[in-house]
């Protein structure tokens, strides 16, 4: 039904005064609790905490420059851009594929799917406690099962050959069926004739998935892969539950560390300037990823 | 610091033995026990249990908090929580207090206490204070002075017996000089509980003498001995071998010492305080430990405390050096080891057993208002009794705080590790960075270096150099040293 221009301005719903009263409790959420605790710590990424004395002092820059000199930082940075690249690739790969394989259809396919994205529902911190007592060097059930079957016992979470490792293939084991999800669910909505047409005209099962099945779900692909990126990029739960940061810095993230800072150390100062940089960081990067995503879409259309 | 000697402080006691701070003498614990333990002891006969006693003279008023809440926070997982779990009911009835209690895990806890000390208000009436971290909440001077309540009979039961706590742990949980930033001094913030500690050898009896070994003494010897017991199904000794501060705490800080170490050296007061990580005590003490390795549970670089435990209990291993509040569930009816496990004093290339001082403080925190601090004093009292701790000690076998408890016959008779625990907490040596507010900071950075060197990353004269240097930023960081 069509409404007159009359009608509209005599809409409540349409005065200014209305407008502001149904946004009003959104602005006042998000200021209070996404401005203000921004701008705060930016604020405080400036000042030195004393913990004797409970005050502020400013120091302007010395967090960012000490940051930049402090070699735990850099460690905790590679440790998280190693977690991120090879965590995300392990979870794109695969996600992809299982969603390709449920997408087959095949009997009682739906349980096992189920099943499987059961992970993605448990805390992360509690991932890395389950894990932390299955990869128990001495009763953990992975362990035992690996003794059974004659081959070697690692420590997981100990040996610093393969720590960072453990922390990709727990994050993998929860995350994987997230990617998994959104693939499979872009999966069904995929136009049907597109693939009627390349079976027309003779292509082939490989083919179709490189020519036509993959280029369609690249959305949905960068789509997980951008959120799992983001998230793996702050990674503390899992860590914190799992390898505590160890064995020595190995497993230090960056949050990890920016948590460690503000709440053990009680550097609030060094904690904020730590995570602003991560803020920073993941702006670009996730910039730099869109751009391209979008240039690609551009190319592809 | 003699406490004793000073007039404000109840019941004083004469004490010029003029001992170096943080330690009191086992000879001096005895001479209190002679005097102080038989009424103890006479007293516990004939009053029994009961949590709650009005004094028979003055004007101390149990029922002065009827009707209001105490929030109290303890640590969990060390069974501090339990004996006032138990007791709680009593003590409301006898107090007519509500009791809210609230347990975190230790790292959540020292969050939490660095926030609700310095928030507005605080979220609880009473906290619980690990002596690593005095420095940076009692001497931040977020705490109530206890002395004028302790003083004041209208608050403070007639037989409270403050004299009964021993003097080390009172200058490590219970005084601080907010001035000077060292413990000790004349202000009391702390009243030492639920459990004080200190480090202690438990070892296998039957493997042992099995083996015709004698109990090791040094770390030389703990080192042969622990070749000789390693066999197919049994480790010598195990250790915390993880990123874990117990790994630098016990382990290595109670070698470092006993092999003529000093941790620091310098004063803060001048900005020269440093480490001495990279000495050769240091790095002795470090390589001792990854000498061990062959002779340790293929796992021991994953162990935490929790580990090391479950494989002493489970029989796995025959020598471990560890916090002395764990004997309770090593002698407990549950443990499969409780017939054979036996305890020892610290082995010590000097010949004069110690390792780190250990234990907790209960403490008010400024930020609440009068009547919550009056209540919340009225509940320390309650839990930090000669009745309570007794109770405490003797069902759930924690670390005694007071000498009473300590030299109680029963106790001692039930509980057969209690006098070595007791004297490795009389002998025990306050962590020289204690008295900072970086303890943690550079507890952890040391730690770091001793779990990256047993996992073979790096050597133990690399690992002090990494953990010197670190110590040395976060000492510069902190103020402490200057550049």
């Amino acid at each position: 039904m069509a409404v007159s221009g009359g009608e509209r301005r005599r809409n409540p719903l349409h005065t200014r005064r209305d407008v502001l009263l149904l946004v009003a409790p959104t602005a006042v959420y998000l200021l209070l609790f996404s401005v203000f605790p921004l701008i705060y710590s930016l604020g405080i990424s400036f000042f030195d905490w004393s913990q004797t004395t409970s005050s502020f002092t400013f120091i302007g820059l010395d967090n960012y420059t000490d940051l930049l000199g402090d070699p735990v930082f850099w460690q905790a940075a590679i440790n998280t851009a190693v977690l991120v690249l090879a965590s995300i690739s392990i979870q794109v790969v695969l996600g992809t594929a299982l969603a390709l394989f449920f997408n087959m259809h095949l009997r009682g396919s739906w349980l096992v799917r189920g099943v499987l994205i059961l992970p993605m529902l448990l805390t992360p911190v509690v991932v890395g406690l389950m894990w932390r007592a299955l990869l128990n060097p001495d009763w953990g059930m992975v362990n035992f099962a690996l003794g059974e079957l004659g081959l070697p016992r690692p420590l997981w979470t100990a040996d610093p050959k393969i720590a960072l490792l453990t922390l990709v293939l727990v994050d993998s084991w929860q995350w994987t069926p997230f990617v998994m999800v959104i693939v499979f669910a872009r999966l069904q909505s995929l136009p049907q004739d597109v693939f009627e047409a390349s079976s027309v005209d003779g292509a082939g099962r490989r083919s179709t998935l490189a020519h036509i099945t993959l280029p369609l779900l690249a959305s949905a692909i960068v789509f997980a892969a951008v959120f799992r990126a983001i998230d793996a990029f702050r990674s503390f739960d899992v860590v914190f539950g799992l390898t505590y940061g160890g064995p020595g810095r190995l497993t230090t993230t960056l949050s990890f560390y920016a948590w460690e800072n503000g709440f053990t150390f009680t550097r609030y100062g060094y904690a904020s300037a730590l995570a602003y940089v991560m803020v920073i960081v993941a702006s670009l990067a996730l910039a730099i990823l869109v751009r391209r995503a979008a240039l690609r879409r551009a190319d592809a259309s | 610091m003699d406490h004793e000697s000073l007039p404000s402080r109840t019941e004083p006691t004469a004490d010029p033995h003029g001992l170096p701070r943080g330690r009191a003498s086992a000879r001096h614990l005895l001479r209190r026990t002679a005097v102080v333990g038989m009424s103890a002891a006479m007293l516990v006969s004939t009053i029994g249990p009961s949590v709650v006693r009005a004094q028979s003279a003055g004007t101390f008023d149990p029922m002065a908090c009827a009707g209001k809440t105490v929030r109290i926070a303890l640590v969990d997982g060390e069974r501090d929580d339990s004996g006032l779990r138990d007791k709680e009911a009593e003590i409301e009835a006898a107090t007519g207090l509500n009791i809210e209690l609230t347990t975190m895990a230790l790292g959540a806890l020292l969050e939490s206490n660095n926030q609700v000390l310095r928030a507005p208000e605080s979220a609880f009436d009473i906290v619980h204070v690990l002596g690593f971290s005095v420095a940076g909440t009692a001497g931040a001077g977020l705490f109530e002075p206890l002395q004028p309540y302790l003083d004041d009979p209208a608050r403070t039961p007639a037989d409270y017996d403050f004299a009964d706590f021993p003097e080390g742990q009172l200058e490590y949980t219970g005084y601080f000089d907010v001035d000077t930033g060292e413990f000790g001094g004349d202000d009391l913030y702390l009243i030492p509980g639920i459990h004080s500690g200190s480090a202690i050898l438990f070892y296998r009896k039957d493997l042992l003498a099995a083996a015709g070994i004698a109990v090791p003494t040094t770390w030389a010897e703990y080192l042969a001995a622990a070749q000789q017991l390693t066999t197919a199904d049994v480790a010598g000794s195990a250790m915390v071998g993880a990123n874990d501060v117990s790994a630098m705490l016990v382990d290595w800080y109670s070698r470092f010492i006993t092999m003529g170490g000093q941790l620091t050296s310098g004063s803060k007061a001048d900005k020269t305080l440093t480490t001495n990580l990279d000495s050769p005590a240091a790095i002795a003490a470090l390589q001792n430990m990854i000498d061990l390795l062959p002779y340790s549970p293929s796992a021991v670089t994953s162990y935490g405390f929790t580990e090391a435990l479950d494989a002493f209990q489970t029989g796995k291993v025959a020598l471990w050096p560890a916090w002395a509040t764990i004997a309770g569930a090593l002698y407990g009816p549950d443990s499969p080891v409780k017939d054979s496990v036996a305890v020892a004093p610290m082995p010590a290339d000097d010949g004069n057993s110690r390792a780190v001082r250990g234990g907790w403080g209960l403490g008010i925190p400024k930020n609440l208002t009068q009547e919550q601090k009056d209540c919340a004093w009225l509940l320390i009292t309650q839990i930090t009794s000669r009745d309570f701790e007794k109770y405490q000690v003797s069902t759930y076998q924690t670390d005694p705080n007071r000498i009473s408890t300590a030299t109680d016959p029963e106790i001692v008779a039930a509980l057969p590790y209690i006098p070595t625990a007791v004297a490795a907490i009389e002998g025990a040596q306050i962590l020289e960075v204690a008295n900072i507010p970086q303890t943690f900071e550079i507890v952890g950075a040391i730690a770091r270096e001793i779990n990256l060197a047993l996992t073979g990353a790096q050597d133990a004269a690399t690992a002090m150099a990494n953990a010197q240097a670190a110590s040395v930023e976060i000492l510069k960081k902190g103020g402490h040293l200057g550049e």
